[in-house]
């Protein structure tokens, strides 16, 4: 295993391939790029003040895909990139950068004030830090350099200057990124381009539905289809463009071999820029390019999931295998090239692909190219695409082993998903029973239906371990940063969806008091005023559902994306204002379950029953940090039973909790708001960098640290085994997990080697979606492989794990996210 | 009728096929030197494991014992086995979970409740194991466990050393779907020298067991410089051959867990223990070739 992880393509990839996959790597490897996105946007929306939003944004976009450089780069087999809006650029040396960090971090001391150590710092991975003009390994360097240097005597916490220089070493678009803002410019993101209809319309078939509406329209949508035209038009050129350059490219090429291919992407991408595609490369070609023009025309990249991939590629496929024109051999490598193409810089967002489940009418659907799509991931072992299969009652045998030893080749892909949950859940909140069976991992674990859904829109997100300090503080608490809401001061801000929620103009947050530390004389009495403190910050879910919706109709809109999901040509509606068959889901995320339950458990339990102490006295002990009280700590962090062993009593009690939360989320549902409120536990990155902004817990963890990731348990917390753990998962009703879920499971490689192995490890899988597990990934790697890699990162450039919802490289990731996927249980020892 | 266990490991993986709960059942008659469960060897209820590595010098155990096992002599935390009555009032006022308590009594019942709670993990083939420690030390209680596992229709696993009166297995036998037999060493003196008593009975146990036509898998740790030789690498094939109806038999590397875990328990007395380096692949490699090449039944996956 650990020899293995260091040299990841050592498998019988296509030479090819292995030539791309190494030019793909070596591009990511140190070179910093910056965007010319805001400078050719900026130019042509200095030209169009005074005309509509939507006009403007159009125009934008066609003036983006007709300026923007067009890169042919070496190896590849389907051609396009997004490498020409994003130019390489020269750096300033690592001293002069070490330099400017110091003075960034002094100049922050200076002005430090005590609730800037509550701000959540974002980029813990390498792509979050979209517009970085420094490489992610050089900037973690700087933090550890700095943190050396101003933590020693607590002066400052790693996360602060994790802040402050990730803000500072950000590109700045100046005038031009203020133009982008103030349209604002939204695209299509955190959803998929519904393929089916990009390949059965081709991009002339969109056209000329777009003008055919134009002739034929109410007055009042003139303006949006002439738009969706002008998208369609702009499209059309970017490919026949990019046509002609792979024409001048193949003319200049000295080797006959290759230049004949050049001539091949050039050929099929004239065909495709106004034709129907007819074969799987010329499938796969437009696929591609129209999902690098998602890229290109959204602000800091766009997630958009290649979705079903092996549903509507499979007719192409199959047509040509049947006619001879294909092996299974050059689709696959041209299935590889897709994927590595999606780690180009600037491309490599978690961009997830799905296989397997069931057809619309509840059929079965693996096929060959789910096959296929698995044995890419084995031959590459890239973070992305996110792959995941997709299991139900009749799934054959072999994708299940297939998905079994994909999963022990060790890249965290693929992880699997349960149609007994999501299908049911997404039929009972409303979809049509065929579109639900359509539903895919959006991103990384957000669940969404193919080309039907205008949106992933955050609404609320919910610390259940700040909701029990607040029991404790009787509701006057306000140190969790995602609850810091900006009053919008009667001035009027155009928001978009990287300000994120806390700066959406949300109302302000009421206080509720729940009783003072007299009245919660039982563990009950406690309980209660959680529960009304949750049901509290989800009061106003319909008010900000509201609000987000005026904020779409009026702001955003994306004539690119409004061509492509379904609903919203025959509507005549964009994307974001109503026009997509089904409205956005709206997310309430709950964090912290398990680290909450843990302290709740421990309250009960030495608070409560034992009464070693009073509830002002555990209060005191929480705001001093355990200062002073290492053996309290210890009792309360060792002495009460935790969740994620299969308890009953505590197990019982997350259920309880998850349930009042899905049911608060419900609420908008029952109260009608437009769009479809699920939950998501889904932690992302939360699990470390909300951490550092929460106090200390009743259940011995100190202030800053990490609290438990998504659905799972607290990291290490789980201690009877990977059955148990699981069991305990599945205790939470899986109808009350309705938008995303994820549980991390990290096998130690060992305990399930071989055939015997790979059988007990499908045996496992098959109990957790039997048991009602909504989502599965698996952690393949040992914890002292992890450390290795710590400390030795260039012996392990290889080395993916997964994280929360997604994968990343080891060596990508924030010393405090390596740290928690560290900390977590390992299965399958002693 | 209460049993003594000192574990439930669920999601073994190692102790029979498919996934596994094995119930560690306590007490041994055999002194294996490379034991790696050394805890399970007394018979008595429970065993106090202590982690000095973990103390925070709190002093609760001091306060909490009353025969004064507990002492802190210079700061630093001793732990006086000679006066410990297993009490583990100690392990209760522990808050690290530097002194914990191993080993209680319970019902079969309650085991096999437990065991259950696992069950849509089992698969087609897995179920529960019986482990110990020596499992027939409480042929009551095991025959107990393997009847309700039996009756609620799970797979049944019992790994026994067969070094006891053959009349004990009369009730177990029949709710017993595969015995996993250990075979540590096939020369009946070096098999007294390494645990304490001759192979004899246990061979000829074997062979009855057979004869009955019960399922059973030879299980034959192989510890490097103790019988890693030929000859016991051919008795063991030899085994498999004149036994047709034997499943086969798995060599089992030895891994050097048991000898940091004696003095975590305090039980370096009970019996010298070896401390070797684990074998490599390589090693356990070679020694299924050589056990293949004289005919032997061997199951390890390669």
């Amino acid at each position: 295993m650990k020899t293995e992880q260091t040299q990841a393509v050592n498998s019988p990839l296509d030479a090819r391939v292995k030539r791309l996959f190494e030019y793909v790597e070596e591009r990511n490897a140190t070179a910093v790029y910056r965007s010319e996105f805001f400078s050719l946007v900026g130019a042509s929306l200095r030209s169009t003040l005074g005309e509509s939003r939507m006009v403007r944004r159009a125009k934008a976009f066609a003036h983006l895909l007709d300026s923007v450089n067009l890169a042919v780069q070496p190896h590849e087999l389907i051609g396009g990139t997004i490498a020409g809006l994003y130019p390489e650029v020269q750096t300033p040396s690592s001293a002069e950068r070490e330099a400017e960090a110091r003075e960034v971090v002094e100049t922050y001391l200076r002005s430090r004030r005590p609730e800037h150590a509550k701000r959540m710092r974002q980029t813990m991975y390498g792509r979050i830090h979209y517009h970085g003009n420094i490489h992610y390994r050089d900037l973690q360097n700087l933090i550890r350099k700095m943190n050396a240097r101003y933590n020693s005597d607590q002066q400052l916490q790693r996360h602060e200057i994790g802040y402050v220089l990730e803000k500072h070493f950000t590109w700045d678009f100046g005038e031009d990124a203020r133009l982008v803002g103030e349209l604002p410019w939204e695209g299509i993101n955190h959803n998929d381009l519904n393929p089916p209809r990009l390949l059965a319309l081709g991009l002339g078939g969109m056209r000329d539905e777009a003008a055919g509406y134009v002739k034929n329209c109410d007055p009042e949508q003139k303006e949006f289809y002439e738009c969706a035209l002008t998208a369609a038009e702009a499209l059309i050129r970017f490919v026949q463009r990019y046509a002609g350059e792979f024409s001048l490219a193949a003319a200049a090429e000295k080797n006959a071999a290759r230049s004949a291919e050049l001539l091949r992407i050039a050929e099929a991408m004239r065909k495709v820029a106004t034709r129907k595609p007819e074969t799987f490369f010329e499938a796969l070609q437009l696929l591609w390019l129209v999902y690098t023009v998602s890229q290109m025309q959204t602000v800091a990249g766009s997630c958009a999931s290649y979705a079903r991939f092996d549903q509507y590629m499979y007719p192409f496929y199959k047509k040509d295998i049947e006619a001879g024109r294909l092996t299974e051999d050059e689709a696959l490598a041209l299935i590889c090239n897709l994927y590595v193409k999606t780690n180009e810089p600037k491309m490599r967002m978690v961009v997830s692909l799905c296989v397997g489940g069931q057809t619309p009418d509840g059929g079965d659907a693996a096929n060959d190219l789910s096959r296929l799509c698995l044995r890419a991931v084995q031959l590459l072992r890239q973070p992305f695409p996110n792959v995941s299969v997709r299991i139900h009652d009749n799934t054959p045998e072999w994708l299940w082993n297939l998905a079994v030893e994909t999963i022990k080749c060790g890249s965290g892909n693929p992880m699997l998903l349960n149609d007994n949950v999501w299908v049911k859940n997404f039929h009972r909140g409303g979809c049509e029973l065929a579109d639900a069976r359509d539903y895919y991992n959006m991103g990384c674990v957000e669940m969404m239906l193919m080309g039907k859904v205008a949106r992933w829109c955050n609404l609320q997100d919910i610390n259940f371990p700040n909701l029990l300090q607040r029991v404790l503080d009787n509701g006057n608490r306000d140190d969790m940063a995602i609850n810091k809401h900006s009053a919008s001061g009667g001035e009027e801000r155009i928001y978009t969806s990287t300000d994120g929620l806390s700066n959406f103009p949300f109302p302000a947050p009421t206080v509720l008091a729940t009783g003072e530390f007299e009245e919660l004389d039982t563990f009950d009495k406690f309980l209660d005023a959680f529960k009304r403190q949750l049901y509290h910050q989800l009061a106003d879910l319909k008010e900000r559902s509201t609000i987000c919706d005026r904020i779409h109709d009026e702001y955003w809109c994306d004539p690119f994306g409004s061509l492509l999901i379904e609903g919203c040509m025959e509507k005549g509606r964009d994307l974001y204002r109503g026009g997509a068959k089904y409205d956005p889901w709206k997310v309430v995320t709950g964090l912290g379950l398990g680290t909450a339950v843990d302290s709740l458990m421990a309250l009960k339990k030495f608070v409560y029953d034992e009464k070693i102490l009073d509830l002002r006295q555990m209060k005191e002990l929480l705001d001093l940090d355990f200062a002073g009280h290492e053996d309290l700590r210890q009792l309360f962090q060792n002495g009460a039973p935790t969740f994620g062993n299969d308890s009953e009593e505590v197990d019982a009690l997350a259920r309880r909790i998850f349930g009042w939360y899905a049911d608060a989320t419900d609420q908008a549902n029952r109260q009608g708001i437009r769009g479809y409120a699920v939950t998501s536990s889904f932690s992302y990155t939360a699990q470390v960098t909300l951490g550092e902004a929460t106090g200390a817990m009743p259940n011995g963890r100190r202030r800053g640290e990490i609290i438990s990731d998504s659905i799972g348990p607290s990291q290490g917390k789980d201690m009877c085994g990977p059955t148990r753990m699981l069991r305990s998962v599945t205790a939470i009703n899986p109808a009350d997990i309705t938008g995303a879920s994820s549980v991390n499971l990290k096998l130690n490689p060992d305990v399930v080697k071989g055939a015997q192995g790979s059988k007990n490890m499908k045996a496992l899988f098959k109990g957790f979606m039997a048991n009602g597990g909504s989502q599965l990934q698996v952690n393949f790697v040992d914890t002292s492989t992890l450390k290795a890699a710590q400390s030795e990162p260039d012996k392990y450039k290889s080395l993916v794990v997964r994280v929360a919802g997604y994968c990343e490289y080891f060596n990508n990731l924030d010393f405090e996210l390596q740290n928690e996927i560290i900390a977590r249980s390992e299965h399958g020892l002693g | 009728m209460q049993g003594r266990i000192f574990e439930i490991q669920h999601f073994s993986v190692h102790d029979g096929p498919g996934i596994r709960s094995t119930v560690f059942l306590k007490g041994c008659q055999l002194r294996c030197k490379w034991c790696h469960n050394p805890e399970s060897i007394p018979t008595r209820v429970s065993e106090i494991s202590y982690l000095p590595n973990r103390c925070i010098g709190c002093r609760r155990c001091v306060a909490a014992c009353g025969n004064g096992a507990h002492s802190f002599r210079d700061g630093i935390h001793v732990f006086d086995r000679e006066k410990c009555t297993f009490c583990s009032a100690c392990a209760e006022a522990c808050p690290t979970r530097s002194l914990t308590k191993l080993g209680y009594l319970t019902l079969p019942e309650t085991v096999v409740e437990e065991v259950l709670r696992d069950r849509s993990y089992y698969g087609d083939d897995g179920g529960m194991t019986l482990s110990g420690g020596e499992a027939m030390l409480q042929p009551e209680f095991s025959a107990a466990l393997l009847r309700l596992a039996r009756e609620a229709g799970i797979n049944t696993a019992l790994e026994t050393n067969l070094s006891y009166d053959y009349t004990l297995l009369d009730t177990v036998k029949c709710n017993t779907d595969l015995f996993l037999i250990d075979w540590k060493e096939s020369n009946p003196e070096k098999h007294r020298e390494y645990t304490g008593v001759s192979n004899e009975r246990i061979r000829e146990n074997l062979a009855r067991l057979h004869g009955e036509g019960c399922r059973i898998l030879l299980r034959c740790p192989i510890i490097p410089g103790y019988n890693d030789r030929e000859d016991h690498l051919k008795t063991i094939a030899d085994l498999t051959r004149e036994m047709p109806d034997l499943v086969g038999a798995e060599l089992l590397p030895y891994h050097n867990l048991g000898s940091a875990k004696n003095s975590r328990f305090g039980l370096e007395g009970l019996f010298t223990t070896v401390s070797l380096i684990n074998p490599t692949e390589s090693e356990t490699r070679a020694w299924v070739a050589c056990a293949r090449g004289f005919g032997g039944r061997i199951i390890n996956e390669d």
